[in-house]
């Protein structure tokens, strides 16, 4: 069985002992090769991630800078659920032709 | 977190007169959107403009103030750590429970109000492919669903403004609406560009977009001084209402909003200009309501220079922020509500924390700011698109491809906005 954890997945149909799993964010983000309706929730549920760790900082978190560094990480997050979610569009508008 | 004290007689009659003026800014959007959209869509967008903030109060009087709530009001509370967190307001339905001449009826008419601006901000972006009944629809669940929860948080005492517990200055600032009307509008915006998809024509097979200009330069910059009055009158009222500035402080909100319109306006004129070789009268007007936009936020809480650093900010932000969203990221926005309500109110927010001065704000203000921003992208977005996702399996939002050709005005209203006239060509050749 192989597994491919690898940004650009090699030619050929996939079989049953043969997955792919394609871990690289920035390579879905970059080739859109994920249908649109997965990355879709996945970028809904990274904005709503983004934004949860941010509750919690303030809420477990003492005074700056530990507190500014996890809002930083959490905005991060969020504006990578931005990008899933815009390109999840782009790649429907595609589909529509 | 800012408790505004009981108004006087003097500053409660200023209020009222104050509100009876903001209308002209839902009367600027108006006629922005329409003068922006096609010709053939001009009466649609203009009868749209009319049912959303009637729906929007109707629906805000039913449900949405009952979550929204006042400050001080009765509201479930959460504990975490041993800190309360206040989550949703408990006020009765129907605006049953407000005293006639108290502060809080003041407020909850000023809200009834500013859901309706915030309500129409998605308008800009579905012009001339939105249907009717599905504008009434999502403006119903926005009022009463989307708008309600974040305005309390920020306006009713919510956990926002109380982050000054946590050592973030006195918890979110937002006075004028930056972040609560009009990101939140804009982000509203978007899941319906998103979801609505480009008009037809607007894109060609290879994916460049093409210009589909407005119909009436002339209604786009009359909707930006009609807008300038409302702006003006929603500041102060916010000010005085939400910020606790007394009425003699009036004088800077009205200053510092001009400056930030005016400022904004030249910057997107002398941006324009620089790239384009002559100035964009339709780019202009609308960085003349990215200024009014940013500066809502702050408007009782910077010196005049710091206004005019803002306006100019969002000025010369805003045709990039156009171009990223229509080359880029192929959504088309022919209002252009996003970048100029969304990102130039995500700014107002941001930047409020960068230049505001007062009493016991301190370094951690700009955090509680960032908070704010990560809220409205985390929560309201996910929030506001989900609603309007599940309201578009049940009732599609666009309209038919036929629909679209023959014009919304034809299609969905039975005239024309000009019958005499025939002002348009086919855009939708194959290209």
């Amino acid at each position: 069985m192989l597994i491919y954890i690898h940004s650009r997945v090699p030619a050929g149909p996939l079989t049953s002992s043969r997955f792919v799993i394609d871990l690289n964010i920035f390579a879905i983000l970059l080739d859109g090769r994920m249908k649109a309706y997965p990355m879709k929730i996945a970028g809904l549920l990274l904005l709503v991630s983004g934004w949860l760790l941010v509750v919690a900082t303030i809420a477990l978190l003492g005074p700056a800078p530990a507190r500014g560094a996890f809002v930083a990480a959490g905005i991060a997050v969020e504006i990578l659920g931005l990008g899933l979610l815009s390109r999840s569009h782009s790649n429907w508008r595609e589909d529509q032709g | 977190m800012i408790t505004p004290p009981a108004l006087s007689d003097a500053s409660f009659a200023l209020c009222i007169a104050l509100l009876a003026l903001i209308p002209f800014a839902a009367i600027g959007f108006a006629l922005i959107n329409t003068g922006l959209g096609r010709s053939r869509s001009a009466a649609h967008a203009m009868l749209a403009s009319l049912c959303v903030p009637g729906v929007a109060a109707i629906s805000f009087v039913i449900f949405g103030f009952a979550w929204e709530g006042t400050a001080g009001g009765s509201a479930h509370i959460l504990i975490m750590r041993g800190n309360p967190w206040n989550w949703l307001a408990v006020q009765p339905l129907f605006f049953r429970g407000l005293v006639p001449g108290s502060n809080a009826s003041l407020i909850a008419y000023m809200q009834m109000l500013c859901v309706g601006i915030a309500a129409l901000i998605p308008l800009g972006s579905g012009t001339d492919r939105w249907k009717l009944g599905a504008i009434c629809g999502s403006t119903f669940l926005f009022s009463a669903i989307t708008y309600p929860i974040f305005a309390h948080w920020v306006w009713g005492g919510g956990w926002l403004t109380e982050l000054s517990r946590y050592g973030m200055g006195l918890g979110l600032i937002d006075c004028g609406g930056s972040g609560t009307i009009h990101a939140a509008g804009g982000l509203t915006a978007l899941s319906i560009a998103w979801l609505l998809g480009p008009r037809r024509g607007k894109y060609s097979h290879d994916g460049m977009p093409t210009a589909i200009p407005g119909h009436n330069s002339t209604l786009v910059l009359v909707g930006c001084m009609f807008a300038l009055i409302g702006f003006l009158a929603l500041n102060s009222a916010g000010a005085l209402l939400l910020a606790g500035v007394s009425r003699w402080q009036l004088v800077l909100v009205l200053v510092n909003t001009f400056l930030a319109a005016a400022t904004s306006s030249l910057a997107t004129l002398g941006t324009t200009r620089i790239r384009f070789g002559k100035p964009d009268a339709s780019l202009s007007a609308n960085g003349w309501i990215a200024g009014l936009v940013a500066i809502s936020a702050s408007c009782a809480f910077v010196v005049p220079a710091a206004a005019i650093l803002i306006g100019a900010v969002a000025g010369m932000l805003l045709p990039f922020a156009i171009d990223v969203f229509e080359f880029r990221l192929g959504i088309d926005d022919p209002g252009g509500s996003i970048s100029v309500h969304g990102v130039a109110g995500l700014w107002g927010l941001f930047a409020a924390g960068l230049f505001a001065h007062l009493s016991g704000s301190g370094p951690g203000q700009l955090l509680a700011q960032i908070i704010g921003i990560a809220t409205l992208l985390g929560f309201v977005l996910p929030l506001t698109y989900g609603l309007n996702w599940a309201l578009d399996r049940v009732y599609p939002q666009r309209v038919s491809g036929d629909g679209e050709r023959q014009g919304m005005d034809l299609h969905e209203l039975g005239a024309d906005a000009y019958p005499e006239f025939a002002i348009h060509t086919d855009e939708f050749m194959t290209r």
